[in-house]
């Protein structure tokens, strides 16, 4: 019977900590993209991406094409490029928008993430 | 003997009772980060209906260039509070400004805290590019998939988003020219092509001539599958512009062949 009860409890623990493990995962939006070229070998997160956080600010061919090919996987972008003022670097510099030195913002993402994609049509 | 058992009976109520306290504060906890969820979202339906009139006067004191910036900063301090839901916001945050607060996503992940002056950048600090205030997702109008319309947020004047890096460019005027592309099927109707939504957001170069040959007819290959594997619209849509499944909002133009007998009948 005690034996039942500190089973039972125990396990409740557990779903509770996995309860509170799953609350920490982001969330990402329609259109954002997941840049993990370099991120997670490196031992960081990957960086999601917002589309729609950029897009309120500045109109698409601001960066397309003479910054980022409309294409993923299609940008060798790495930090190194970045802090030089290439790629996000052409803004996050300190002086248009912030300066790459808050690493979580970026590196936001679990490798778990999901992004919301377009369903219900031929692929 | 008895002793011992009541003990570990004691012992084992004690560890039950401390349990269920843990999962009560994560319930909590998990409708504390629900919420700001929950609120924003009916929220954003009330506000859909009138575009102009509730978001719209927010977002043109953001948008206001850089002389406004401090005395615009606490204008719009009031309007986004009740919509963000005060319950949403971490109590480390709650003294900030909350059009200071730069949200990660819709459910209001909170990426951390602009600049306390009101100004986002130092260019804008110095006069040069004035850098629009953080915006919530959740207050831009929404489609029938939920996602964000970005050409009514544009053409509502709702988003007024910047058209180059330099300072003091002259914004491109969008080019007006609607494009009928036939459908090869006979029921299907046609497609016609806004220039002036697309060239809202983007210039010539970045469809002419690598994904569209300059020409009326001069793509006859795009069919819905090769689009639907990334090339000529879907290059965009189905990834960053709105789905393919929104059938009826490319194909507008009903088939004449196909409507003439139809009607005949």
């Amino acid at each position: 019977m005690k034996k039942v009860i500190i089973v039972l409890s125990f396990s409740v623990l557990v779903v509770s900590l996995f309860s509170l493990v799953k609350l920490r995962s982001t969330h990402a939006e329609y259109a954002d993209l997941t840049l993990n070229r370099y991120a997670e070998q490196a031992g960081m997160p990957p960086v999601v991406f917002p589309h729609w956080f950029h897009r309120i600010r500045f109109k698409c061919k601001v960066c397309h094409e003479d910054i980022f090919i409309m294409r993923q996987g299609s940008n060798d972008i790495n930090m190194g490029k970045i802090i030089q003022g290439e790629y996000c670097g052409k803004c996050h510099n300190g002086r248009i928008a912030w300066a790459p030195l808050y690493c979580d913002r970026c590196h936001s993402g679990a490798s778990t993430i999901v992004i919301p994609q377009a369903r219900g049509f031929l692929k | 003997m008895s002793g011992k058992n009541k003990f570990r009976f004691l012992l084992s109520t004690i560890f039950m009772v401390i349990s269920v306290l843990i999962i009560v504060a994560c319930a909590q906890r998990e409708v504390k980060q629900e919420t700001p969820a929950v609120e924003t979202l009916p929220a954003a339906a009330e506000s859909t209906p009138p575009p102009a009139s509730e978001p719209a006067p927010a977002a043109e004191a953001k948008a206001a260039p850089s002389a406004l910036a401090p005395e615009a900063a606490p204008a719009p301090q009031a309007e986004p509070a009740p919509a963000a839901g005060a319950a949403g916001i971490p109590d480390q945050y709650k003294d900030i400004d909350p059009s200071l607060l730069i949200y990660l996503s819709s459910r209001g992940v909170l990426a951390g805290t602009g600049d306390p002056s009101g100004v986002a950048g130092d260019a804008e600090k110095i006069g040069q590019l004035s850098h629009p205030a953080a915006m919530e997702l959740a207050k831009l109008p929404k489609d029938k998939y939920g996602l964000v319309d970005w050409a009514v947020a544009i053409k509502s004047g709702m988003l007024k988003p910047l058209d180059s890096l330099e300072p003091g460019a002259a914004p491109a005027p969008p080019f007006n020219l609607d494009i009928v592309v036939h459908t090869k099927s006979n029921f299907m109707p046609d497609v016609v092509f806004p220039h002036y939504t697309h060239t809202l957001w983007l210039t010539c170069t970045n469809c002419h001539v690598q994904i569209f040959q300059m020409k009326a007819g001069g793509n006859p290959d795009m069919t819905m599958p090769k689009i639907a594997a990334g090339e000529y619209c879907g290059r965009c849509h189905n990834r960053v512009a709105f789905p393919l499944t929104d059938c009826t909002r490319c194909h507008v133009k009903p088939k004449e062949a196909a409507a003439s007998p139809a009607q005949q009948k």
